[in-house]
């Protein structure tokens, strides 16, 4: 516990930011955190419905694509939505 | 050999339902995969599958706890101060997370009491406080669709299909079926012979 205080001490003391405290500063790029939260998503809901497991890595890539795919069709008929109508 | 569909998966065979007539309640894999992810499924050996769900849920968690900071597991929000948040019932779906997170909270705080001047940590705000609480309830609720895989389930089912993924087990498998099936007719013979 002790060499994990000394981590955060010297992490906060160098970056002004100690990870878990602080929120981490990427405010301006947060879109592209819903890249790996699609792919966990994907990971565990293809783990559970698959039965065998060696089409997990190609399922859960389609299923991640398929989600992202939506996701762009959902901002582009709101986007177009609100500017246009 | 009548080919049987299941809700999910490749098609059950008559063989794997004589095998498993009935699936069976599991409330202790149940209880062991809420305390801590997968533990549930390497209960009832499906070792490949409790290990994906342990490091891909626990990286959720973590992923959100960095992003938002330890103030986005908060059981009562600023802006819901009379009421539990319904995201902390979410995130409430793994014990161990909120342990983890409680472990944290007290880490912080040991060097003394926070004041508003130098409070025990930096509440996220905005996105990144929503991308906190998004990947830390995602992981909650991913875990709750683990649990409700392994309460009433049929594991013999999928640790043996688990098993059968290489080539000579596969043939293993298919020869102790064959000789099932071999020792199932004959004893029916018998019996009709008797009759």
């Amino acid at each position: 516990m002790n060499v994990m205080a000394t981590v955060m001490d010297l992490t906060g003391s160098m970056l002004g930011y100690v990870p878990f405290r602080d929120p981490l500063p990427t405010e301006r790029y947060w879109l592209l955190w819903l890249v790996p939260l699609v792919i966990g998503l994907s990971v565990v809901y293809k783990t559970l419905n698959l039965e065998d497991l060696s089409k997990l890595p190609r399922e859960a890539t389609v299923f991640a694509l398929k989600v992202f795919g939506f996701m762009v069709c959902a901002v582009a008929i709101l986007w177009s939505l609100t500017d246009y109508l | 050999m009548t080919a049987l569909t299941v809700t999910r998966g490749e098609p059950l065979t008559e063989t794997h339902r004589k095998r498993d007539p009935n699936p069976q309640w599991n409330p202790h894999a149940a209880f062991a995969a809420w305390a801590i992810p997968g533990m549930g499924h390497l209960l009832l050996g499906q070792r490949k599958r409790g290990a994906i769900l342990l490091v891909t849920i626990a990286a959720l968690w973590l992923m959100g706890l960095l992003l938002g900071g330890i103030g986005a597991v908060n059981r009562k929000p600023l802006d819901t101060e009379t009421r539990v948040s319904w995201w902390f019932y979410c995130q409430s779906g793994n014990v161990a997370h909120i342990f983890a997170d409680q472990a944290l909270h007290r880490f912080f705080l040991k060097d003394g009491a926070p004041t508003l001047s130098a409070p025990a940590f930096e509440p996220s705000l905005g996105k990144l406080n929503e991308q906190g609480v998004l990947y830390t309830s995602l992981a909650g609720l991913l875990n709750i669709m683990a649990i409700l895989d392994v309460i009433y389930c049929d594991p013999k089912h999928r640790a043996a299909l688990d098993r059968s993924r290489s080539p000579k087990a596969s043939q293993e498998a298919d020869s102790e079926r064959a000789n099932q099936e071999a020792a199932g007719a004959k004893a029916a013979a018998i019996e009709r012979v008797k009759a």
